[in-house]
């Protein structure tokens, strides 16, 4: 993989095997309930729609996020992302195994294990009535089994995000695969939510694009197949609808 | 075709530039669709601009705008004309361009290409109440017959009053729109436009200030635009009256 590394490369990949302005429009698609004691100052919540890296032909190989833009909708995180497992109520077995973190390169490096450090739980379907504890197996940084448990609050609803890494335990700095999920005290009677890591661009502020050139960034290559996701951040909570209009260019990496 | 820095500088010393000046009021100050299911408010067109013939097309290597008093990041749009629904009769037209994006060269082949649409009131302001469309669309896979959904048009919109089409929640993009329908509301003024939003660049301008962007050195995103292309402007929830001033500079493209 040659990562572009000059304005000049970068016009050349742009011209020579076409880049794409992404342009499309997103958006909040309900309020999350206010998350619960170490959460009770940071709020997360995703952003509906998704964006699937198409098919690429050699010698292109993924693109590089050169710009990123998000307007009206402040303090965006768009970043590439992975479902690791889900929790599913409606499910017999409950757990689902997800995709582990995969190795990338960066800046011309051999590729090396990516470790999420911005994870959250998403809450995709109503949690019921019980206040609950999920209890994640998973695998650290290193390799290492570990054990993450949040407590869920009381009928916390679709599109809450508990941010992890809070509730990571001493000496975790990332997670690179969950091995189960289980969910005790008592069992919500129904209710949907998956471990969702994130490896991210940068942070869209709604009021001024944020670029390669401009701010030199170790940004992940985006692969075939892969997934755009975006999360709103902040203390205060977004009303339902609240959208913003993306402008993402990605210029292709050979 | 351009593909090292220094082939914009030898172009310019080349006299193969363009500064596109403009200047545009507005008066009306509505959003086409404020409930907008969900869509981002997009308020009045601007000013509709034809650039200038060229062989090869030109990159967008900067946009400057100044505002009195619209403070918006401001959509900088080449425009494809996918049909007109006539809010009286009911009637859709497809337009020109109604074969939609088309293919794109994109990460190394022609593929097809997908945007978004922009809705905009032309003709005649709403004096209906309660009206709503329906627009059916190939998504940005190629599936056919998709449906967005019902866009809540407001009582009283002005023309020039716009609005980004709502798709289903697992569409981003749209290859062409197929029909549009008004599926409630009595009887009213005015026409929609749809427009296939094909390139486009978005900055931001704060009221009273101008401001301007790169596409190349600070901020890597050049935009090619053909020969001859339709662009328009939109602020994107702005909604105040106000003026423009601005250029768009451009360097024509090498064979």
């Amino acid at each position: 993989m040659k990562i572009p590394t000059s304005i000049d490369e970068l016009l050349y990949n742009e011209q020579t095997y076409g880049g794409l302005n992404l342009v499309y429009e997103n958006y909040i698609v309900n309020s999350t309930t206010t998350t619960t004691g170490a959460q009770s100052a940071f709020i997360a919540q995703r952003l509906l729609k998704e964006f699937i890296m198409p098919a690429v032909t050699a010698p292109v190989v993924g693109a590089l996020v050169t710009e990123l833009y998000c307007s009206n909708v402040n303090n965006v995180i768009t970043g590439l992302e992975y479902n690791l497992g889900t929790w599913d109520r409606s499910s017999g077995t409950r757990f689902s195994a997800g995709v582990a973190m995969p190795s990338k390169a960066i800046r011309n490096a051999p590729a090396v294990q990516m470790a999420g450090n911005l994870v959250f739980l998403f809450v995709e379907a109503t949690i019921s009535s019980s206040p609950a504890v999920a209890t994640i197996s998973c695998l650290d940084q290193d390799g290492n089994a570990r054990t993450i448990n949040v407590t869920i609050a009381t009928s916390t609803q679709i599109n809450t995000c508990y941010y992890l890494p809070t509730y990571f335990p001493q000496g975790m700095t990332g997670i690179t695969a969950v091995t189960n999920i289980s969910v005790a005290a008592t069992e919500p009677t129904a209710g949907k939510f998956s471990i969702r890591a994130v490896l991210p661009f940068n942070v869209s502020t709604g009021t001024f694009p944020q670029s390669i050139p401009g701010n030199p960034l170790m940004n992940p290559i985006i692969e075939p197949g892969e997934k755009i996701a975006q999360y709103k951040l902040g203390s205060t909570q977004s009303a339902a609808g609240s959208a913003g209009l993306n402008h993402i260019h990605l210029t292709p990496v050979t | 075709m351009i593909t090292k820095h220094s082939d914009f500088i030898k172009q310019v010393s080349d006299n193969k530039f363009w500064k596109h000046v403009f200047k545009t009021d507005r008066t009306n100050t509505s959003g086409l669709t404020s409930s907008n299911n969900f869509s981002t408010v997009a308020s009045a067109g601007l000013a509709p601009l034809t650039l200038p013939a060229s062989s090869y097309g030109w990159i967008m290597t900067m946009a400057s705008i100044a505002s009195n008093s619209i403070g918006s990041n401001i959509l900088i749009a080449e425009v494809l004309d996918f049909g007109q629904l006539d809010l009286n009769t009911n009637v859709f037209t497809p337009g020109a361009d109604s074969a939609g994006f088309g293919n794109k060269f994109q990460f190394g082949a022609s593929t097809p290409h997908s945007g978004i649409v922009m809705m905009e009131l032309i003709g005649a302001a709403l004096n209906g109440t309660g009206n709503q469309v329906n627009i059916t669309y190939v998504d940005q896979d190629g599936n056919a017959a998709e449906t967005g959904r019902n866009v809540v048009l407001s009582n009283g919109s002005v023309v020039g009053s716009a609005g980004i089409l709502s798709l289903s929640d697992v569409d981003t993009r749209v290859r062409r729109i197929t029909g549009a329908t008004k599926v409630a509301g009595g009887t009213t003024q005015g026409v929609l436009q749809f427009y296939g939003i094909k390139n486009s660049a978005m900055i931001p301008v704060a009221s009273g200030t101008m401001f301007s962007q790169d596409f190349i050195i600070n901020s890597f995103a050049p935009i090619k635009f053909p020969s001859a292309a339709n662009l328009r402007l939109y602020t994107i929830a702005g909604n105040v009256a106000g003026a423009l001033l601005g250029w768009l500079d451009l360097v024509e493209e090498t064979p």
